[in-house]
């Protein structure tokens, strides 16, 4: 429907940050059950070194506590404030959303927030939340046509992708798969779009770049 | 009555704001048996069009000023010439104007120990006169110690202020003895500025009163109407909503100079 | 008394026979959809669902059919009353209503008179509240709402649950599909748009009923918007585009009161309004719906004279009734009142939401004197209703199933035709004998069925 090509700057933003907070709740629930391994396997650091490269201080004794601070810990990289932030950019364009994606979200988002005060969510049940973010971006790519909101929230998902890898691994060899996805993205969303090529030495640049892209793509003021 | 009326209105904003959107009500208001020649109006911003007459008749300019700007200017300038024919216009219903508006509205009890009329009146014009002479007497004239948005039911515990308090007193006076009356905003010679004063309906026209000058206002007096309405919330000159975090000051300077009387 | 007729025994019958655990799934669904409604309780901010029973209010095809004749008509008469009361004010000068009942309501705005609403339709989407009347068994109007009606996405959305979780009713019995409100609406703005997409404009994302506007902006082909998407240059009001560009709006479907849509115009602190969208509103480059100034049709005191404008606008006999109401401000109605206070309904006229009724039977000696002071001392104020033994609707309360007041709120859309959408929202009281069923009171809702011949 041609109607889904007026899209607002509010719009547009929402999306591509649906797109990333899902992208990142994702990543850090994978993140999170690998290091709950790690920390299970005798690597008792493992949990607090991933959330401080996103710029959070966790403690915990074991790894049933680690799994319970990422969940729903006092900081901004918790499963629980990321499933939140992405649920509040689909409220906000709910018309833009199938009832199936909206539930998606909002879904995780209600399992995670019903054991908070229940300490005993568990590394199976976080699992399965990870299965329902997978059907998310199924549900968008299997869209016979792509429509432009989808397009806006697979070009956050790109732009999350290489913003996380940047900050975990720090390895910009791998990136460039991903820096294609996002420059195809950005190509179909905006005629000026400039191309991301991932530098090889200078981290800060890379991301800074990354950071001013959305800029090129949604013109904020008028 | 022939006169020429040239008036120069500013805005000035502390800092620039942009997207300033305005709606006015600057201009003479036809109804009120005004013509108008030679006219010229300059606007900051303004495009063309965006002229619309307003539910009481009253003239509309809006538009918008997109680019930053730290002042907005409206000059004007034209003759104008006003009928000599009682004020008897068609379109809202005078009943309209009984109702007590909302700056206007205020405790029955409190107006009646308020008015005090020392006798009755054979007629209703000998009472708007009579009241808008009390009003007149009870008032204080003090520039700044109201607001824009100053309520009757205020005035009647401190009675100072400015013309649009003096109009709203009366007005709510006039409606008490079911007198439909309006408030009228616009310019009167000598007065410089933007000017405020009453219509009463009486034996089917608008007979014109002004409670700051305690006169009455006549077809041949240099009142110039631009806007009426139940009170003054109903037609401020200016309403306008900008971009910028910016405090502002309006001004207007007006010169009203007669001609020449009608043969 | 128990509504009674030979549907609720068939669907009882079928009902019966259902996995009674699938009832569960309302719920899951409710909250799965987001299906809720906004409240600040004790100054925090709560998405809470909508009480939800199963079982539906039914409406056989003949009932249906007259009512449909009759709403359409009163639609059709407070249409042409509020062309009138903005244009020529015919009604008043010919001495039907008192020019105090228009004039003297806040709702009355007359800085919009002689402003026309494109193709002189201001009520394109009416709710109008009916209860059945258990001593006439015949329906009565209690509230026309002409200015933001809400409440259609409820029954809306569960339909599509009810359908999924038990299929075998929809099957088994004749119940005419709800699923076209979109395209009521959608229709509705084609023929209302002078140029330009649509939108559905909304408060925000902490409105109470948010939900429902983003949901009906979704089946009505329309875009969910604030006031920071949209802007008015040159009389023309645009939807900014993320690219810089922007797109012409020619129809708003606004879910905000008319204080609020133009600060220029309104009140001047509105943060949520679009500044000179009046100016859009005058040139005829924007349909506001519903139009500025309904207010003043759905006033309560306005209310008692819809009958006579249906005779006097339409020259027709009213099909469907209100209840019987006096106005204290005739005398011969406030003598009535006075003397019947204590089996009478009084509702102040500026009040809504089931605030501001009182009931004469649960009132005090001393209350009733006071109420009488005050009707007399303000008779302009109040109106006086008979009280309507409405019926009941059996309703399943912690598994049993009880009678409960109920009411109903039927949707109008008023485009090129008027049509009567076949379903409606259905609210019941909480607690058993309470007669009022309003969601700011607690009620819950039923999804109403309408059946086919």
């Amino acid at each position: 429907m041609a109607l889904s090509l007026y899209l607002s700057p509010r719009m547009a933003d929402a999306l591509v940050w649906l797109g990333r907070y899902q992208q990142r709740l994702e990543t850090m629930g994978k993140e999170t059950l690998l290091q709950f391994d790690a920390i299970i396997d005798r690597v008792p650091e493992a949990g607090k070194v991933l959330f401080a490269k996103l710029g959070s201080q966790l403690d915990y004794r074991c790894a049933t506590e680690f799994l319970h601070e990422a969940c729903y810990g006092q900081h901004s990289a918790s499963l629980l404030s990321l499933s939140a932030q992405a649920r509040e950019n689909a409220i906000v364009i709910r018309d833009l959303l199938s009832d199936s994606l909206f539930g998606s979200v909002n879904s995780v988002y209600h399992a995670l927030k019903a054991q908070e005060n229940n300490a005993s969510l568990d590394a199976y049940q976080l699992a399965q939340l990870l299965t329902e973010i997978e059907y998310f971006w199924g549900r968008i790519s299997t869209r016979l046509v792509k429509n432009r909101a989808a397009q806006f929230i697979l070009f956050g998902q790109s732009l999350e992708m290489i913003d996380l890898k940047l900050r975990l691994y720090g390895e910009v060899d791998t990136l460039f798969e991903d820096a294609h996805q996002l420059n195809l993205y950005g190509d179909q969303l905006s005629d000026n779009w400039q191309h991301f090529e991932p530098l090889n030495q200078n981290q800060s640049q890379n991301m800074n770049t990354l950071q001013a892209s959305m800029n090129h793509i949604i013109r904020y003021d008028r | 009555m022939i006169v020429n009326l040239s008036y120069q209105m500013t805005i000035a904003f502390s800092s620039p704001v942009r997207n300033h959107q305005f709606m006015l009500r600057l201009l003479p208001r036809l109804a009120s048996g005004i013509q108008v020649q030679n006219q010229q109006v300059m606007i900051t911003g303004e495009h063309d069009g965006g002229r619309f007459y307003d539910g009481f008749a009253n003239r509309l300019i809006c538009g918008q000023a997109c680019e930053a700007h730290s002042s907005f200017h409206v000059s004007y300038q034209a003759q104008l010439s006003r009928s000599e024919a009682p004020l008897t216009e068609q379109g809202l219903l005078a009943s309209v104007y009984l109702a007590p508006s909302k700056l206007t509205s205020c405790d029955d009890k409190k107006l009646s120990v308020f008015v005090e009329l020392p006798s009755l009146y054979q007629d209703s014009s000998a009472l708007a006169e009579a009241l808008s002479h009390l009003v007149y007497q009870r008032m204080t004239y003090s520039t700044g110690s109201t607001n824009v948005e100053h309520r009757v039911s205020e005035l009647l515990d401190n009675p100072v202020g400015v013309c649009q308090d003096y109009a709203h007193l009366l007005i709510a006076l006039l409606r008490y003895y079911q007198i439909p009356a309006r408030y009228v905003a616009g310019i009167a010679q000598g007065e410089g500025q933007s000017h405020a004063w009453v219509e009463a309906w009486i034996d089917n026209h608008w007979l014109g009163l002004d409670p700051t000058h305690d006169c009455l206002v006549n077809e041949t007096d240099p009142y110039i109407a631009f806007a009426v309405g139940r009170d003054f919330s109903d037609c401020p000159l200016n309403s306008g909503a900008f971009t910028g975090n910016a405090s502002h000051t309006l001004d207007i300077q007006a010169q009203l100079t007669p001609l020449r009387q009608n043969q | 008394m128990l509504e009674n007729n030979a549907t609720y025994h068939q669907f009882f019958d079928l009902f019966q026979q259902q996995d009674h655990s699938r009832l569960a799934g309302f719920e899951d669904f409710m909250q799965r959809q987001g299906v809720t409604f906004n409240l600040y309780k004790d100054n925090q901010f709560i998405e809470q669902t909508f009480p939800f029973d199963a079982i539906p209010r039914i409406i056989p095809a003949d009932e249906f059919a007259r009512l449909s004749k009759g709403l359409a008509q009163r639609v059709g008469a407070l249409n042409a009353f509020l062309n009138d009361i903005y244009g020529e004010q015919k009604i008043i000068k010919a001495g039907i209503i008192p020019p105090d009942f228009v004039f003297g309501s806040k709702a009355y705005l007359p800085a919009f008179h002689g402003c026309r609403s494109p193709q002189d339709i201001r009520t394109h989407i009416s709710g109008l509240d009916l209860v059945k009347d258990s001593a006439t068994n015949d329906w009565l109007i209690l509230e026309d709402n002409l200015r933001v009606p809400s409440g259609a996405s409820y029954p809306l959305s569960i339909r599509r649950a009810y359908r999924q979780l038990f299929p075998q009713l929809f099957e088994k019995m004749p119940i005419v599909v709800s699923d076209n409100y979109g395209q009521l609406l959608g229709s509705m703005y084609e023929h209302m748009n002078p140029g330009g997409i649509s939108v559905v404009l909304s408060p925000g994302r902490f409105n109470s009923a948010f939900y429902e506007h983003g949901y009906l902006a979704r089946i009505s082909g329309a875009r969910l918007v604030t006031n920071a998407d949209l802007f008015v240059d040159n009389n023309v009001l645009y939807l900014k585009s993320f690219n810089g560009k922007r797109i012409r709006v020619g129809v708003v479907y606004r879910r905000l009161d008319d204080d609020f849509l133009d600060p220029l115009n309104f009140h001047s602190d509105s943060m949520i309004g679009v500044p000179n969208l009046m100016s859009a509103y005058h040139a005829g480059n924007v349909a506001l719906l519903n139009a500025v100034g309904n207010g003043i049709a759905d006033d309560k005191g306005i209310y008692y004279f819809v009958p006579k404008m249906i005779q006097y606008y339409l020259g027709e006999e009213p099909i469907l009734s209100n209840a019987p109401t006096y106005l204290p401000w005739f005398e011969q109605d406030r003598k009535f009142v006075l003397e019947n206070l204590h089996k009478l309904v009084i509702k102040e006229v500026a009040e809504a939401g089931g605030y501001g009724v009182l009931f004469g039977s649960k009132l005090t000696q001393q209350q009733l004197t006071d109420l009488a002071a005050h009707i007399q001392a303000e008779p302009r104020r109040f109106i006086a209703q008979e009280l309507i033994e409405f019926y009941d609707i059996p309703t399943q309360v912690d598994g049993q199933i009880v009678p409960r007041k109920s009411d109903l709120r039927m949707y109008i859309v008023h485009g090129k035709d008027i049509n009567v959408w076949a379903g409606g929202l259905t609210r019941f009281a909480r607690e058993a004998g309470n007669y009022l069923v309003n969601s700011s009171q607690g009620g819950g809702f039923k999804d109403t069925w309408v059946m086919g011949a």
